[in-house]
């Protein structure tokens, strides 16, 4: 009997009843499923925490499924303002307080019902998340600052007040501290403006004035700065403390008081002993130290399309994920009553809570973020002894008005848009008179082939080189404000040539960062090209016998991340604990602060960037030396040439084909190397040895995100190079 | 005054490679020696000690009777020029020539007298300011040897000059060079590969092979007395032809050879090594002997012909050179018989390969 076609008859009748299923299913999940995402920047236990807190949601609310996203926290920000106004943002995000103001006036966020959720939670944590006295956030967790003490090497109790600890340090400095009387006492980042925070309000000062403008210039300030600026001034203070220095003096028992917040504990060894205290009342004022709070919160995004399920999630991380969040994450939440019912709660972040009612939340306005940096800088300027407080505040106030300046008003478009019209018609008018004439158009077919091989690559370099370009070049002609660009027509370049904000000398001003430019680039040129080439004629003797080692040690500058190397250097520059000053001192010269001078903190720089740099020279005049005919060289020795007139008057012009080239690129690179300049010197001192790629940068992210002003730089930085390569490439042509 | 005084040079590269041993030579004063040898025989390292751009690891070197082993090149008042011309590529043909003047601060005014002198001694005169780039082959290697000129050196030394250049162009040269020699009656030192160079420039010539001097004499003694296989085969072109024999009363036999042994030619030892140049070898009968052969290929150049031929059971390669004309009936596969001249045979030990007759000079 013949088997009958089972398959084929059979598919039929599965296939339908599987397509009914979707049709059924599908729908039915999609109208009763809305997905509610979060987005955060937790890492390690609290992004656990926070992945079972969803966890715990979606069961309770299936219709709901909450998908955490985890984004790195440089781009966090930035990638909420350009994605909400799109529709793809998050419904709820975790972010920290500061930007609430710049968010509510740009309209991304969902205001929360004032309900009686909020008595729950700590008054300065609930403040902080407020705007013009609607509530904009579920407060989750808090950080501010407070006193570190080693229990193991101050006896007796923490100082309470400013005289209580200046009396510690003179104690600890007559009798000495593991037998070196010349350490520090008490380390905390003093050249922050929110690490100054506590020293601000404890003299009485502060940021704002009463209309709410930022004024810093104040006696009670000047006070603050002058107090810190005695203590170092006295030794009980390290100088250019950074964080990675507090964190090492505190841990390996040189200081033993410290400044720092609640991250501090993760950057310690676990068994280290330790007790938090609150910072010490300012004697002179009897007010408390009183530092800068900052507040995470569950935001809700105004585009949400699912407002019920966001609120709620929000309010569920804020309330009932408070208690999880506080054992296992060892967060200081905003929660109050899960200090009483949480399980296991870490003695410090107890001490945290306690003293969370005696802070100043951070201000929320959008000026405040423009406070910051000018603030850092006179911290810095006072610390180094470059000027006084009041100098240094008022400089300060300065650059806080530029920063915030209102933006060029409107301008018309049409003009503009009517010459690229123009320009545009003119080449499609040219570019049809050509493929006419026949032979191009010839050409292009007969050639069909080879554009099509070019394509890919085309495609691509107009992706990643010409879009980007005309983008960022046509971003000048606008003016970002709090997410909006207008058209500014070319108000911003006119502001950077004719320095309308500073005078010409001022190291602010385009002119006086373009001649530190060319400086940095010809110094650096002159030098690499001399070493490398000094270099490259020592190695190819032949009575070298380890070349190839030699070979490889040079290069390893080269190979080494140039972020490394900068740290690195930047450390060894260090005034107090640096090597560099180590060896001075140990030849018995006087250490330099080579941060709080112009030359001795572009040296500082150039130095660094010549050790990265001349690996590159010395392997391209090595490779050029190769193709000299030895004969050539031979035949000037004959004819009774030295060493040295050899050098100049053979091989040298036999190197220059080589060595020009190689000069134009590195001068290219050098005049954009942001890495070195922003790491090692950050533009130190007060921004004067900044050059214009790291001049571009501040504009865009530290100063109100001014992305148009910050173009305009970068064009101008192109502009710059082209007309520089143009010049070089007529000089090649020349010699060859 | 130039005499050059070579005692027992040597050279040794890393402890272990040796180029050179036991070189001894006097080189007269304006005499044009030639250092001839097949490649890598060591002739170019000779001349760069003699130079001073390598150093001498045994032996002595003396210039006019002071020893100048540890003296710089730049000291030894010597010029040279390189096979690659070695022209400063940057540099005018003036600025070239002038270069070892200006170094040594001479006054601009003389400098360029005598620049103008060595250039209109070698025809240069209307190309002084061009680049080594803008000139031919042959106007560059004058302008090596002009750069040489300028500085009225006591020793030339050449190192394979002409071997850059083509055929014709090297003829000419080879007699430019030779006028050249006569008008500054220098001492010049001159290194090649071509023995054809050497026979017709050199008063004396060198012959190198594998490290050691082998013969040093004038053209004439090379060619006619030659103290070894090696000198004979590589002195004459084309090269002498070489055939084993036995000695039986009064003459040399082997399979199809039968040549007479000249008289007065002293103890010989049972076998010898005949040699004959292809020249003297005829067709016409002579009271030398034969040698039968068969044709091989025949190459005719112009007015002569070569015949390469094939002698004896073991198919030795013979060589024959004669007028065209008389070998139109000869062809691939025809017997031949040819008469050696005269007493033009060379006899040499089949083993050591030294002459055996006719004996020149001690080497």
């Amino acid at each position: 009997m013949k088997p009958k076609p089972v398959t084929k008859i059979k598919a039929i009748p599965w296939l339908l009843a599987f397509v009914a299923l979707l049709l059924v299913a599908v729908p039915a999940s999609s109208d009763a499923q809305v997905p509610i995402k979060l987005w955060h920047s937790y890492r390690g236990a609290e992004r656990e925490a926070l992945d079972r807190l969803a966890q715990e949601f979606t069961k309770q609310n299936p219709n709901w499924p909450v998908e955490p996203l985890a984004v790195p926290y440089d781009a966090f920000a930035n990638k909420l303002t350009s994605a909400i106004p799109r529709g793809h943002g998050p419904d709820v995000f975790i972010a920290a307080h500061e930007r609430l103001g710049d968010w509510v006036l740009a309209g991304l966020l969902a205001p929360l019902p004032a309900d009686e959720t909020f008595d729950a939670f700590f008054d300065t944590t609930v403040e902080a998340l407020t705007w013009d006295e609607t509530k904009y956030g579920y407060p989750l967790a808090f950080k501010s600052l407070a006193l570190f003490v080693r229990d193991d090497l101050l006896k007796g109790n923490a100082p309470k007040t400013t005289d209580e600890l200046i009396q510690t340090c003179e104690r600890l400095a007559k009798e000495g501290l593991q037998g070196k009387s010349t350490n520090p006492c008490i380390a905390w980042e003093a050249g922050s403006f929110y690490h100054h925070g506590p020293w601000l309000f404890g003299f009485g000062g502060g940021v704002f004035d009463s209309d709410g403008n930022p004024v810093l210039n104040r006696p009670e300030n000047q006070d603050s700065l002058q107090f810190i600026s005695d203590l170092t001034n006295k030794g009980f203070l390290p100088q250019e403390p950074t964080s990675a220095l507090v964190t090492q003096l505190f841990e390996e028992g040189h200081t033993p008081m410290a400044i720092n917040g609640p991250w501090f504990i993760g950057e310690l060894s676990p068994d280290l002993p330790y007790s938090v205290h609150p910072i010490p009342s300012v004697s002179k004022t009897g007010l408390p130290s009183t530092p800068f709070l900052t507040v995470e919160g569950a935001l809700v995004s105004s585009k949400s399309n699912n407002m019920e399920g966001a609120i709620k999630l929000a309010r569920f991380l804020a309330v009932e994920g408070a208690a999880p969040r506080l054992s296992v994450a060892k967060q200081a939440v905003a929660y109050k009553q899960a200090f009483e019912t949480a399980e296991a709660i870490d003695p410090i972040v107890k001490q945290f809570a306690a003293m969370v009612e005696s802070t100043v939340p951070m201000p929320n306005v959008p000026v405040m973020r423009a406070v910051w940096e000018p603030g850092s800088r006179a911290l810095r300027a006072v610390l180094r002894g470059a000027t006084t407080p009041e100098a240094a505040l008022k400089s300060a106030d300065q650059q806080i008005s530029i920063a915030t300046r209102p933006a060029p008003s409107a301008a018309n478009p049409m003009p503009l848009l009517l010459g690229l019209a123009v320009l545009a018609i003119g080449a499609l008018i040219w570019a049809a008179k050509r493929m006419r004439s026949g032979d191009v158009w010839m050409q292009m077919k007969s050639a069909k082939h080879a554009y099509l091989f070019l394509a890919p690559a085309a495609v691509a370099t107009a992706v990643l080189v010409f879009v980007p370009f005309t983008v960022g070049t046509a971003v000048a002609l606008f003016s970002h404000h709090q997410g909006t660009f207008t058209y500014v027509g070319f108000a911003n370049f006119i502001n950077i040539l004719g320095s309308t904000d500073y005078s010409i000398t001022d190291p602010l001003s385009f002119w006086f960062t373009l001649a530190v430019t060319i400086m940095w680039t010809v110094v650096n040129v002159f030098l690499h090209v001399t070493i490398g080439v000094a270099l490259a004629l020592v190695l190819r003797h032949p009575w070298m016998k380890l070349r190839g080692i030699y070979r490889a040690l040079l290069i390893v500058p080269w190979a080494v991340p140039n972020y490394i190397t900068a740290l690195i250097w930047k450390g060894m520059f260090h005034k107090q604990f640096g090597a560099i000053n180590g060896l001075l001192a140990a030849i018995g010269l006087e250490p330099v602060s080579w941060f709080s001078h112009f030359w001795t903190s572009f040296a500082a720089n150039v130095t660094t960037n010549t050790w990265l740099g001349f690996p590159f020279m010395m392997v391209i005049t090595l490779g050029a030396l190769q193709s000299i005919p030895a004969e050539l060289e031979e035949a000037a020795e004959v004819d009774g040439a030295s060493p040295v007139q050899r050098f100049f008057a053979v091989t040298l012009p036999m190197l220059k084909p080589a060595l020009l080239p190689a000069v134009i690129l590195g001068g290219v690179w050098t005049f954009n190397m942001f890495n070195i300049i922003f790491l090692v010197s950050g533009g130190e001192p007060d921004g004067a040895t900044e050059i214009l790629i790291s001049e571009a940068y501040r504009w865009a992210f530290t100063r109100q995100e001014q992305y148009g002003y910050a173009a305009a730089y970068a064009t101008l930085i192109f502009l710059f190079l082209l007309a520089w390569s143009m010049a070089s490439s007529r000089i090649q042509r020349r010699s060859a | 005054m130039a005499e050059l005084t070579l005692r027992g040079i040597g050279k040794v590269y890393n402890k272990d490679v040796r180029v050179l041993s036991g070189i001894d030579l006097d080189i007269k004063d304006g005499e044009f020696l030639v250092l001839v040898g097949p490649s890598g025989c060591g002739k170019s390292t000779l001349l760069r000690m003699i130079a001073g751009l390598e150093e001498i690891t045994e032996g002595t070197l003396a210039i006019n009777g002071k020893v100048v082993n540890d003296l710089p090149p730049k000291d030894r008042d010597l010029a040279m020029v390189f096979q690659s011309y070695a022209l400063y590529p940057h540099m005018s043909v003036r600025q070239n020539m002038a270069f070892s003047l200006k170094i040594r601060k001479v006054a601009d005014d003389e400098i360029n007298t005598k620049v103008e002198e060595a250039a209109a001694m070698l025809g240069l005169d209307k190309l002084l300011d061009r680049l080594p780039k803008e000139l031919s082959g042959g106007q560059r290697q004058r302008v090596a040897i002009g750069r040489a000129i300028v500085r009225r050196p006591q020793v030339f030394l050449f190192d394979e000059p002409l071997s850059n250049l083509d055929a014709n162009l090297r003829g000419q040269m080879r007699v430019e060079l030779k006028s050249l020699h006569r008008t500054l009656g220098t001492t010049m030192i001159y290194v090649t590969h071509d023995q054809i160079e050497a026979m017709t420039l050199a008063d004396r010539i060198c012959v190198l092979e594998g490290g050691h001097a082998r013969q040093v004499d004038t053209p004439s003694g090379l060619y006619d007395t030659p103290n070894s296989r090696f000198v004979a085969s590589f002195i004459g072109s084309p090269p002498m032809n070489f055939l084993e024999t036995t000695v039986q009363e009064g003459s040399l036999v082997a399979p199809g050879v039968n040549l007479t042994l000249p008289p007065d030619v002293g103890p010989l030892p049972p076998k010898v090594l005949v040699g004959l140049r292809p020249h003297e070898l005829g067709l016409k009968p002579t009271d030398g002997g034969y040698i039968d052969a068969t044709v091989d290929v025949i190459e005719t150049v112009g007015w002569d012909a070569h015949i390469h031929t094939k002698v004896g059971p073991d198919e030795t390669d013979v060589l024959a050179q004669v007028e065209a004309n008389l070998i139109a009936d000869y062809e691939h596969g025809s017997p031949i018989r040819f008469w050696a001249s005269d007493g033009a045979i060379k006899l040499f030990d089949p083993e050591t390969e030294k002459a055996l007759w006719p004996k020149g000079r001690a080497s």
